[in-house]
């Protein structure tokens, strides 16, 4: 009977435990039941999680796919038509609610949102007493709020632009995030989503730091701020306020200014140099994996796939190359054209463009963000260092000329586009010289000189930089200038621009279903 | 000696069970040559459905017990000898060494299992040492296999010709090679090429026997298949050995202790399109070019292909060659690639269960089992640098090595009170179960380690990071996961007399895979059972009517709740918050540290709970002419509510990761199992025959309550999806256009017309559309074509499948025949997008030629050779649907057992050679490569034929021997 209490005894004290709650409460990796954002340090990992997705390579993608393959300036270039099939179909104005590129900025962005209004949420929760639930200095918080604002301002100005008026969602609680339920899946208007940009922006100008110190470069700035929210005005000719808020960034105490020599710009050395205003930061990440991380991978989207480190994309067409007026130093900095060397570039190897086992459909290949060998990641193509510029000083002198010409003060508008034109080694404006009569904004569009010069110089000034196609809607010219494209008889099914339809891009078809059509479709979608 | 079956947690007389539990017996699962267990269940038990229609060796098998459960499909829960373990570890196990497996298939049987049992329960036992002298057993066999059915498909001179008919229709310059078809002959035989053929052969020792106090049985078991595909192979060497003491009269012990090392290499090339599937390939390569074309520019290549390997050839360059037209790579150079040592995957397991009983007296019983699964799996590829041309290259090399290790374990403390009062006999089974896993993995991988077409990186460079390895080209990963379940659980088996029988269980199960809200689950089952044979009144009944023939008859009927925990995923009711998973670096370029970044990315659903299985079981067992002829026939409802599934529902607008888990369906599975068996076992002359019917029907009664809401599936390449899944309908039928003939002039086509929302007359086809092309049915005639129109073309489940074992022995001879029948199922062939059309590959069948549509066979039924390939081959409609239906001889074999007496001279107790062919005959109408077809795509695509690696015929030579 010894045994048998013995074995009795193990199994009732087994039994018990087996039904014990607490022995199957595991805690998941990764994961912590108590509540993690209790403090300043993991408030700023929720700030972090927002930037986090500035630079995920899709959402990076998007910027030129649209602003420059979309337009006259770019085609997609690549192995063949069906690498990258959603780009071709935007090119030729072929794209439907399933187009990847389209979800690309619509998934992206909205992560970007979600992210920035949770952490927002989470800095800005009281309790019954009045008390933040998160206790922390109070610039810290306002600095950290508005750097949320910021991003959140830049994802609903670049929404707006692609997609006209998104369902506008400002806080976790808005979106289901947390509570699953009463959301309001409907588009807001154009104007209530930049009225939304707006007030984010302001309030990020308040608040955000002039300057950040080296260690943080890639923070958002004052300067960023007030820069975007002078466009975010110029897109809505709201003329007075964008010439006021180009002008508190040129006025700035931050000196910010022009580089002298235009190629510079694009260089690992000036990516923090005095003409950038916003970029979004690219650093080689030491895990190097391919997911969603923190590496530039333009320079082997852009570089020729002879050279054995490049995927061939996004080549300028004739058109373009044709564009710029003879001494135009930017040319060489914007253009590799057949035979072209470029120093420290793929070992400065002649490019081949007529003989090579592929050659760029236009014969002309992009040279901004191709970077030196030297400079090469080490862990994975897409890991690049080099920082893309969304927005830099030259912009908010060609905004400022645009705006001021609007508002009839040509004199202001001439001077701050001479000040791009004189870098680039080109005489000052004069609305007789005979250039300007050669100019696509003359012959096709019929703009005033002025007009046209300033248009003009936003062209050749950031080219293959994803502004144009955004410009050409904005303007009104997209369908004049897309349907008659004509690059030596290839059209690239840029002509197939509807007006009315194709100035935005589809609501991606996953969310309409999902929202059982309470969001409405893009026209002609 | 009564019949005894394997119940949950202890065992029954088979005659007196009230739920639904079938046998299979060591024969049945020995009469076929296969790898594991869950292969040998197949056409052995009725409502037992198991489909293998992967032939890459050493595959899983899809075992699916009365019907699908679930959305999720509903994964059968294996107990070895007491121990629940996965079907990878099920799949070790030599069937030489099991003595029987029994199946729960209905709830009441199943209830006992609980939260793990929604997919029926599949016990398996082991063989143990008997007393007595030592016994020695050696089981070996050979097998030649082959590909199961070569396709018919162009030689050379037909693929011009019909190359140059589809140029023509497409207004396209002929290719210049073309000119004189003729002169091309046969050309190359890809199919001949590639599958040279394979193997398996297995061998079996197994030593038993024991003393009054301790028993034993050891044995060793080595089984290699290699594959039809070359460089495919499956290989497992196992030793098991099973011992049990008697320490007293009141003290059992007893351990079985496996020790398997299993591995091999499947082939990445078994996709769905010829660029990726090496079957495809086989078929579309262009047969006008021939292997041995030298690639002249890069010679050196052939460094990388083994000199062993049976395409080598030192003079000849002769597999890399670039392919003319098409995007097919070159699937000789992917068989090279994937057939040098570099990539595979071992797994090294220790099973082992142990267990204590103590019976203080006759009537009470305690057991403790504790077993654990430990394995270590070890995989590591290599892709070297390759250049065959532009688009077949790869020009960065790459080294990957996983890790993965598993360990569960499991505790299962039982009491049992067996009493007999009078008539009455009760049985009680009370106990406690605790069921712990958790799996750690981690890997790393490299690229650019300096390998080149000229320059081939060798094993021990890779191994001893040596050579010009840059280990800036590191990456790593490591993660793991766990799960716990606890459970009580009680037994009461009531019987009266040998004429009424009760069965009820009960079990309670907690599980980590749910949140605090739903934590736990109760399960219970109840069956009852009435032997009418064995009353008075019918006794007396078959004396007065002459119903003596009557020997048995048995009505028995239940119901019980199962659960399906596996669908909800570990920690799927958390809403997740992703630390450290979104870092940022600020900063100059590789001076700075990442800072991490945190958020919430999952949606949370603490109410998650389990999926749960209602079956309802009713049945009549009866024998005849004293049981020889015996047949059992069963009908079931099964209703599953709680279905799991990620909420659709969520927008990608609201940023989040994912889309929680949520119970938002329900289904109901109902069928007949039917069972028959006739056994005549006297004199010289023995035979027996079985057969076994089964037929079941899903139904999904709801899906997140909106009827409307469809699952679609099966779209690849340029074929759009051709399932759906709706309420009120089975789960993944076919759905696509209904054809209506083939377009005879352009007139027909242009006639067709649609006026759209700009008030503009549009052509319904379009402008590409001419002679020769499909034409549909316009459902709903608004002129249109479009998802409105399609319509149910076909379903993937059978009628019903049946499966026929007929045995017979004269003397020294025995012969089995096992046949598997499938009756009634559509299959959707997508081959034809590949084999019918001359866009993205070379080759088409032999029949494009005779049979397709041209001006002057306009009675065709298929499509012009060069036609509109979007409206002819990306439209999902009934031109792929075929009759699924087949009967298949899954076994013939012969044997002859040499007589006792000459045998004993040579000290043989038993010796018998045999022969034996399998899956070698096939009736069927199907005009691909094989019906026998299982799910694709999870539950949602089934029965599709994607001209995937298929299973091979077998022909087999085999000993047993006893000594």
């Amino acid at each position: 009977m010894k045994h048998f209490k013995k074995i009795l005894c193990f199994i009732i004290v087994f039994a018990s435990a087996s039904c014990n709650k607490e022995w199957l409460e595991l805690e998941q990796p990764g994961n912590n039941d108590k509540p993690y954002f209790v403090d300043a340090g993991s408030a700023y990992e929720a700030v972090i999680a927002a930037y986090d997705v500035q630079a995920w390579r899709m959402n990076v993608v998007t910027l030129w796919a649209v602003g420059s393959v979309m337009s006259d300036d770019a085609v997609k270039g690549g192995e063949s038509p069906g690498d990258q099939q959603g780009m071709y179909d935007c090119m030729n104005f072929n794209a439907t609610p399933n187009t990847d590129v389209p979800s690309w900025i619509w998934g992206d962005l909205y992560r970007m949102i979600a992210r920035a209004s949770f952490a927002i949420d989470i800095m800005i929760e009281q309790d019954a007493s009045g008390e933040y639930n998160i206790p922390m200095d109070l610039d810290l918080r306002n600095r950290f709020i508005a750097e949320c604002r910021f991003l959140r301002g830049y994802s609903y100005f670049r929404l707006v632009r692609n997609f006209g008026g998104v369902m506008l969602y400002t806080s976790a609680e808005d979106d289901g995030t947390t509570h699953g339920s009463d959301l309001s899946n409907v588009r807001a208007t154009p104007d209530e989503v930049y009225a939304q940009v707006e007030a984010d922006l302001l309030f990020a100008s308040q608040y955000l730091p002039a300057t950040v110190p080296l260690a943080e470069q890639g923070r958002a700035t004052k300067g960023a701020a007030d820069g975007l929210l002078a466009k975010a005005y110029l897109y809505q000719e709201k003329w007075g306020q964008a010439k006021a808020q180009c002008e508190a960034v040129m006025n700035s105490d931050e000196n910010y200014g022009l580089e002298p020599n235009y190629g510079d710009v694009f260089s690992s050395s000036k990516q923090w140099g005095q003409e950038v205003v916003y970029s979004l930061h690219m650093v080689e990440d030491p895990d190097g994996n391919w997911g969603e991380h923190e590496g530039s991978w333009l320079s082997i989207w852009f570089g020729d796939r002879d050279m054995g480190w490049g995927y061939g994309f996004r080549c300028p067409t004739i058109d373009f190359v044709n564009a710029f007026e003879p001494g135009d130093s930017r040319y060489d900095a914007t253009i590799v054209e057949d035979g072209e060397s470029i120093p420290g570039i793929f070992g400065g190897a002649p490019h081949d463009f007529t003989g090579g086992s592929w050659n760029p459909p236009t014969g002309f290949m992009g040279q901004k963000y191709l970077i030196p060998d030297s400079e090469r990641p080490v862990t994975a193509d897409c890991n690049g260092n080099l920082d893309y510029i969304f927005l830099r000083y030259a912009d908010i002198l060609l905004m400022h000329a645009e705006a001021s010409m609007e508002l009839g003060d040509n004199g202001v508008a001439e001077s701050s586009l001479n000040l791009v034109r004189n870098r680039a080694g080109l005489a000052n404006y004069d609305a007789n010289s005979a250039v300007i009569s050669t100019y696509k904004e003359t012959t096709l569009l019929g703009h005033n000189p002025l007009k046209a010069s300033i248009y003009h110089e936003r062209r050749v000034e950031f080219g293959l930089e994803s502004e144009r196609f955004y410009d050409l809607v904005r303007w009104g010219d997209a369908a004049t200038v897309l349907q008659n494209f004509n690059d030596n008889g290839q059209t690239y099914g840029k002509n197939n621009f509807v007006t009315g339809c194709s100035e935005l891009l589809p609501i991606p078809a996953g969310d309409i279903s999902a929202s059982n059509g309470a969001i409405e479709q893009n026209p002609c979608y | 000696m009564k019949e005894m079956v394997v119940v949950g947690y202890g065992s029954q007389e088979s005659e007196d069970v009230t739920g639904s539990i079938v046998q299979v017996d060591s024969k049945q699962i020995m009469q076929t040559a296969v790898a594991g267990a869950a292969d040998a269940l197949q056409g052995r038990a009725a409502g037992v459905e198991v489909v293998n229609s992967n032939g890459s060796p050493g595959s899983n098998t899809e075992v699916r017990i009365r019907g699908l459960g679930s959305i999720n499909g509903s994964p059968v829960l294996y107990v070895v000898d007491g121990m629940p373990l996965d079907g990878a570890a099920v799949n070790a196990i030599a069937p030489q060494d099991i003595a029987s497996i029994d199946i729960l298939k209905d709830a009441s049987a199943a209830a006992i299992y609980g939260a793990r049992a929604a997919g029926g329960v599949i016990l398996i036992t082991t063989k143990r040492g008997q007393k007595g002298k030592p016994k020695v057993t050696f089981d070996t066999y050979y097998g030649v296999q082959s590909l199961i059915q070569k396709m018919d498909m162009m030689n050379a001179g037909d693929n011009a010709t019909a190359f140059n008919y589809a140029d023509a229709v497409r207004g396209e310059t002929p290719d210049a090679d073309f000119a004189d078809p003729d002169a091309l002959g046969n050309g190359t035989d890809w199919q001949d090429l590639l599958f040279p053929g394979g193997s398996i052969y297995n061998a079996h020792v197994n030593i038993s026997g024991g003393s009054e106090k301790a028993t034993y049985s050891v044995s060793l078991d080595y089984f290699d298949e290699k594959g039809v595909v070359p460089s495919t192979f499956y290989k497992r060497y196992s030793f098991r050995n099973n011992l049990d003491f008697e320490l007293s009269k009141k003290i059992k012990v007893g351990t079985s202790m496996s020790l398997v090392r299993d591995g091999g290499k499947g082939t990445s090339f078994n996709g769905d399109r010829p660029e990726n599937s090496i079957l495809l390939a086989a078929m579309s390569m262009d047969p006008t070019i021939t292997p041995t074309t030298p690639y002249t520019d890069f010679p050196d290549t052939l460094s990388l292909v083994p000199t062993d390997h049976e395409f080598y050839s030192a003079t000849d360059s002769l597999a890399w060659m670039n392919t003319p037209r098409g995007n097919t790579g070159n699937p000789i150079a992917s068989l090279y690639r994937n057939g040098t040592q570099y990539g595979m995957t071992w797994t090294d397991k220790l099973l082992t269960n142990n267990y204590i009983e103590f019976k203080p007296f006759e009537w009470l019983k305690f057991k403790s089992i504790i077993g654990c699964d430990y394995s270590v799996q070890n995989g590591w590829y290599y892709n070297p640098v390759f250049y065959i041309d532009a688009t077949d290259k790869n020009d960065i090399d790459g080294l990957g090595n996983n890790y993965n290790k598993w360990f569960s374990w499991n505790w299962e403390n039982t009491v049992q009170i067996d009493k007999s009062f009078g008539k009455h006999t009760i049985s009680l089974l009370g106990g406690t179960s605790a069921y712990d896993w958790d799996n750690r993995n981690y890997g790393f991988s490299k690229s650019y380690l300096g390998g080149s077409v000229n320059n081939e990186v060798t094993p021990n460079m890779l191994l001893s990071n040596t050579g010009t390895i840059n280990t800036a080209y590191n990456e790593g990963y490591s993660g793991f996961s766990y799960r716990r379940y606890a459970s009580v659980f009680g037994r009461l088996n009531y019987e009266y007399n040998d004429l009424y029988f009760f069965t009820g269980t009960l079990r309670r199960d907690g599980s980590s895979r749910f949140g605090s809200a739903e934590k736990f689950g109760v399960f219970p089952g109840f069956s009852a059972g009435w032997k009418i044979h064995n009353e008075k009144f019918f006794k007396s009944l078959q004396e007065n009517s002459g119903l003596d023939f009557i020997s048995f008859l048995k009505f028995r009927g239940g119901y019980g709740q199962i659960g399906n925990s596996e669908p909800a995923g570990d920690f799927a009711f958390n809403g997740t918050t992703s630390i450290n998973n979104s870092a940022v670096i600020f900063g100059p370029d590789g001076t700075q540290t990442q800072i991490s970044g945190s958020t919430v990315d999952y949606v949370p659903n603490p109410y998650l709970r389990w999926e749960t299985i209602g079956m309802t079981n009713l049945a009549v067992d009866a024998g005849f002419f004293n049981n020889k002829l015996w047949v059992t026939a069963e009908y079931y409802v099964k209703t599953t509510s709680d279905m799991i599934m990620g909420n659709p529902n969520i927008l990608s607008a609201w940023g989040v990761g994912g889309a929680a888990n949520t119970n938002i369906g329900s289904m109901e599975n109902k069928g007949f199992d039917f069972s028959l068996s006739y056994q005549k076992m006297e004199g010289e002359l023995n035979y027996s025959i079985s057969t076994n019917i089964s037929r079941v029907s899903n139904k999904i009664t709801k899906l997140l309550g909106d009827d409307s809401f469809v699952i679609q599936g099966g779209s690849f390449h340029a074929m759009e999806y051709y399932t759906r899944t709706i309420v009120g309908s089975q789960v993944g039928e076919f759905w696509g256009y209904e054809s209506d003939g083939i377009f005879q002039s352009q007139d027909e086509v242009d006639a067709l017309t649609y006026v759209d929302d700009n008030g503009i007359r549009q052509l319904t086809y379009g402008s590409t559309v001419g002679p020769g092309d499909y034409r549909y049915v316009d459902q709903n005639n608004d002129g249109q074509l479009n998802e409105e129109d399609k319509i149910k073309i076909g379903s993937p489940y059978p009628d019903f499948t049946m499966g026929i074992t007929g045995d017979i022995s004269y003397k020294g001879f025995d012969f089995n025949v096992f046949m598997y029948w499938s009756y009634g199922n559509e299959l959707f062939n997508t081959v034809k997008v590949f084999t019918e059309t001359p866009y993205e590959q070379t080759n088409m069948s032999s029949y494009m030629l005779t049979d397709a549509w041209r001006p002057d066979n306009t009675t065709a039924t298929i499509a012009q050779l060069g036609g509109d390939r979007q409206n002819n081959y990306s439209r999902s409609s009934d031109r792929f649907i075929e009759d699924g239906s087949f009967l298949r001889f899954k076994n013939i074999s012969l044997g002859y057992t040499i007589p006792e007496n000459v045998s004993r001279k040579v000290n043989i107790e038993k010796l018998r050679f045999y022969v034996a062919l399998q899956n070698y005959f096939t009736i069927t109408k199907y005009s691909g490569r094989d019906p026998e077809l299982g799910s694709t795509w999870g539950v949602f695509v089934q029965k599709a034929d994607l001209g995937n690696y298929t299973i091979p015929k077998t022909l087999n030579f085999g000993i047993n021997a006893s000594f």
